[in-house]
């Protein structure tokens, strides 16, 4: 075989070998590290703000120059960066919407007291409003058309949505403790009735001590969740700060607490049977 | 025959094996210094005529693998190879009385395929409320 085909030959078998390698390599990486949707969404509202980020430096410099010059071409300018900037807002609160809807998909809310579809036809709603704002912002041609728009959008995002967000949140938070808290109690229902006819006599104190300490936990957990369940029901949530939502947060913490600490202790018994 | 012509015929046998036992002196002495050198030349072609060849690819070739061959058995060896100092121990010659293993009973399996769904919602309960934030955004457009 001549050298130079040799060479061919040779180089086209590297190509093929690397390309192959890297379609392996890419496969495993892609299954190792594969995106949950709640993480696609959070990985998408990231990138809208940052978009928003730049969108706002442009608009602010664009403002300033029309504003120091008074030109028709630096208003031009102005208007195309703000209707830029404007239809930016609305991609970063769309990105925001699905965020929180995609939370509400992490858990299973059929042993909850709330209803999901209620809750997601809340954000589907204000998913709807800010797609029609959005659809009126690509339609503007002059600056002076954008200034109400910006003022609708955000007192409907201050007093609307972001409410509307912050109670979605909250409620989610609960409803997932619902959730852990009817698994827990049926988890710790089947391991008792397993446990119960297996116990030795030497064990029997060590089992009886184990039931109490269950049956405790059932019983903080119960009042807690009934009072954050009150708590939520009492809450005004028309503050465009995070507060309400932090607030049914910390309280049902201790529920967190509780359930994280009868990981161990449902397992527990089963080493001594 | 006569004493005179055998030592005659001597002489002339001595110079005969005179001539025949050293004849790369006298070939030496005979040989002109340029067919020395075309000698060499040819030498020196030859020499490069072999540089030649095994430059072709197929030498190459057999040669990476005859390499690659010879790392390969080596790295073997080393790999199995043994410190002497190791001393291996002796088989334990106890016959052991066969012990029904513990199979997991189906009621035991559901309750660790319910323990794992718990812990695995626990984990689940860790998501922080900062993570959640609503975006703080500037609508506040005046010109």
């Amino acid at each position: 075989m001549p050298k130079s085909k040799l060479i061919v030959n040779s180089s086209l078998f590297i190509v093929i070998l690397t390309f192959a390698s890297l379609l392996t390599v890419s496969g495993y990486l892609s299954t190792v590290h594969s995106v949950t949707p709640l993480e696609q969404a959070r990985n998408d509202y990231s990138f809208q703000l940052s978009n928003y980020s730049q969108s706002r430096e442009r608009y602010l410099t664009a403002q300033a120059n029309y504003l120091s010059f008074k030109t028709a071409v630096a208003k031009n300018e102005a208007f195309a960066k703000t209707k830029d900037y404007f239809l930016q807002v609305h991609n970063v609160y769309t990105a925001y919407l699905l965020l929180i809807e995609e939370r509400t998909n992490v858990f299973d809310w059929s042993f909850s007291s709330y209803k999901k579809d209620d809750y997601i036809a809340q954000i589907r709603t204000e998913d709807s409003y800010v797609k029609n704002s959005q659809a009126k912002a690509e339609k503007v041609q002059t600056l002076e058309e954008i200034v109400p728009l910006a003022a609708e959008l955000k007192l409907h995002l201050e007093k609307t949505t972001i409410p509307v967000t912050s109670r979605v949140l909250a409620t989610s938070d609960l409803a997932q403790i619902e959730d852990t808290y009817y698994l827990f109690r049926v988890t710790g229902e089947n391991i008792d009735n397993f446990v119960k006819d297996k116990i030795t006599d030497t064990n029997r104190p060590l089992y009886l001590n184990w039931s109490t300490e269950i049956s405790g936990i059932k019983s903080k957990l119960d009042t807690q969740i009934n009072i954050s369940r009150q708590t939520l029901a009492q809450t005004n949530f028309s503050s465009t700060s995070d507060t309400q939502h932090s607030l049914i947060y910390n309280q049902t913490q201790e529920s967190r607490s509780q359930l994280e600490r009868a990981r161990s202790l449902l397992a527990e018994i089963l080493d001594f049977i | 025959m006569k004493e005179q012509d055998t030592g005659s015929m001597k002489e002339n046998l001595i110079r005969q094996e005179d001539v025949t036992s050293d004849p790369e002196p006298s070939l030496e002495k005979n040989v002109p210094a340029s067919k020395f050198i075309s000698d060499q030349r040819v030498s020196t072609s030859r020499a490069q005529g072999l540089l030649k060849q095994l430059k072709r690819p197929k030498y190459i070739t057999l040669t990476v693998a005859f390499i690659s061959i010879i790392v390969i058995l080596v790295a073997f060896v080393a790999v199995s190879a043994r410190p002497k100092t190791q001393v291996l121990p002796e088989p334990n010659t106890e016959i052991a009385t066969p012990v029904p293993e513990k199979t997991p009973k189906p009621t035991n399996i559901q309750i660790q395929s319910e323990l794992d769904k718990y812990n695995q919602k626990v984990e689940g309960l860790k998501s922080k409320s900062r993570d959640f934030s609503p975006p703080l955004l500037d609508l506040d457009i005046k010109f």
